[in-house]
């Protein structure tokens, strides 16, 4: 029998996940040809693809968590389970679209006011929302940094840096609050249907996950 | 006795066509340029000290043709230390004329002391009005003529305030130059000076505000008056409501996405969508104008100041754009 890179049921999944910000950015945007030949203000291109590399890449950050915990659960979670070069390939792309949506609105933002907006490197707490909210992601991007070496890091065989690599139980609530609170496509019904879909997923395998161990250890202790 | 007749004829028709020959008509030229002191001095010196000459205009870099330049390096007509052109031709000249006199006060405030405090309220609203000619026509491509027409308008302008003693009005001065071609508009929304949109609001035309952040960024600091409509909440009942303003103007931090709502609005057939120049709240924060919210101003204090801000045509403590 032909052994897939990725199922059938994943390939359903993965596509859902990339379609729905693809379109959800085009019924936004509109078709983005005209930010190419229209006179739009300075920086308004950097941000739209800005915003579209946010969008698919909070998917696909959603995914990649879901996918990795699906296969250590056995029984349903086998549909939706797949090969560790898969977890690779999607993982480095994740990581570059969430590099790329940074660097993008970094480069609006500084074209928009004709100076680096060294300003967003820069965690700040005190300066109101929006500011808390970018911070927000800016500290999700530094763990993410983290959590990607670590992950290449189990990858060459160092088991250690595994607890690195579990990272991403901070990353993925803190990009989920940042792209909520200030994505202006994030809550439109497609996307937030998506996004809150993938949370209640990775809810209940976490909670079968944790049932496991919790299982065996009461079996165990009361020997049941 | 004939001959001598016949040469005397022919002096005569020799010196009446050498007396009636006209002079060359006086050519005064220089580089072109974007500051204000160089078209003032480009009017004093074809409206007032020869209303019969001429003006020609260089590309910067290119040699200058015949004629009496001005504002250029080597002309004796020339910005020389704390004196503007303006008013060194003005000396120059004699030019008397009060208004004149006073507008060498103004370009002075405009050119040379912008880091002091204006000796004449003047000063910002003829800037502000020559920076939105420049925004309205393009930077670099304001006809030579425009500028002088503009010039025009601010001495009649100067004229009727000092003689019904009242400050100067920004939309006194406002105007179109009929034999230029304004900049191309490919952009589909408009984007409106701050300062102008002020005028509009003191003409007592309808402006809607749209604030399309998020609740909580405009619970602490929005617009006096603004709505409150995130690009998701877009529909229907918003449209009616917006269709009847004479200017809606979307807006967030930076306008990245108030320029996506002013061009949904737009999309959506409310024509007088347009967005903020400066752009953003950053922008109208900038000018001096007031914000209400948990850290802003309260609602009475920014409507009040809203209210001298619409009524002045600009704010005291505003920051005009300097230098070119």
């Amino acid at each position: 029998m032909k052994k897939h890179l990725i199922k059938p049921s994943v390939l359903v999944v993965l596509a859902a996940t990339v379609s729905i910000p693809l379109v959800t950015w085009w019924s936004s945007v509109g078709n983005p040809q005209a930010y190419f030949t229209d006179n739009f203000p300075p920086g308004q291109i950097l941000y739209i693809f800005s915003k579209l590399a946010g969008l698919v890449a909070v998917g696909l950050l959603g995914l990649q968590c879901l996918l990795a915990l699906a296969k250590r659960l056995g029984g349903t979670g086998v549909l939706l389970s797949w090969s560790a070069k898969a977890h690779k390939v999607l993982g480095v792309l994740t990581f570059s679209l969430i590099v790329l949506h940074a660097s993008l609105f970094f480069a609006a933002v500084s074209v928009r006011t004709e100076a680096p907006a060294w300003g967003l490197l820069l965690p700040k707490f005190t300066h109101g929302f929006y500011s808390q909210q970018v911070s927000l992601g800016l500290i999700a991007l530094c763990l993410l940094c983290l959590g990607v070496f670590a992950g290449w890091k189990v990858a060459s065989g160092s088991k250690r840096w595994r607890i690195g690599h579990s990272l991403w139980i901070v990353v993925l609530p803190l990009s989920f609050v940042h792209a909520l609170s200030i994505g202006t496509e994030s809550r439109f019904l497609p996307m937030l249907i998506l996004i809150l879909g993938i949370s209640v997923l990775l809810l209940l395998a976490g909670l079968v996950r944790l049932k496991e161990p919790l299982t065996r250890k009461i079996k165990l202790t009361f020997g049941a | 006795m004939f001959l001598i007749f016949r040469i005397f004829i022919v002096l005569l028709c020799l010196c009446i066509t050498a007396c009636s020959k006209p002079e060359p008509r006086q050519v005064f030229v220089t580089e072109y340029g974007l500051g204000p002191d160089k078209w003032a001095t480009a009017w004093l010196l074809t409206r007032h000290v020869n209303p019969e000459s001429s003006l020609l205009l260089a590309d910067q870099g290119e040699s200058l043709p015949a004629g009496i330049e001005f504002d250029t390096p080597e002309s004796d007509l020339r910005r020389i230390e704390n004196q503007t052109a303006f008013e060194v031709t003005q000396l120059s000249y004699a030019v008397e004329d009060p208004v004149v006199l006073n507008l060498v006060q103004i370009i002075h405030d405009i050119e040379v002391n912008f880091w002091g405090a204006n000796k004449t309220p003047e000063a910002q609203v003829i800037e502000t009005a020559f920076r939105g000619l420049q925004e309205s026509y393009g930077r670099d491509t304001v006809p030579g003529d425009c500028y002088l027409k503009f010039f025009d308008r601010v001495y009649s302008a100067l004229s009727q305030s000092t003689a019904e003693q009242r400050p100067l009005r920004r939309d006194s001065l406002a105007m179109t130059c009929d034999n230029s071609v304004p900049a191309p508009e490919k952009s589909p929304v408009q984007e409106m000076a701050i300062a102008d949109l002020l005028v509009q609001m003191q003409l007592g035309k309808r402006v809607v505000f749209v604030d399309v952040r998020e609740e909580q960024e405009f619970a602490e600091g929005h617009i006096p008056d603004a709505l409150n409509i995130p690009l998701r909440k877009l529909n229907d009942e918003v449209l009616r409501q917006l269709s009847d303003a004479d200017y809606v103007v979307s807006y967030c931090v930076k306008d990245f996405r108030g320029f996506e709502m002013a061009k949904a609005l737009k999309r959506a057939g409310i024509e007088q969508s347009v967005i903020l120049k400066p752009y953003g709240i950053k922008g109208w924060i900038a000018e001096g104008l007031p914000t209400v919210g948990t850290r802003a101003m309260s609602r009475e204090a920014a409507f009040q100041q809203m209210s001298t801000c619409v009524s002045e045509g600009g704010c005291p403590n505003s920051s005009p754009m300097r230098g070119i």
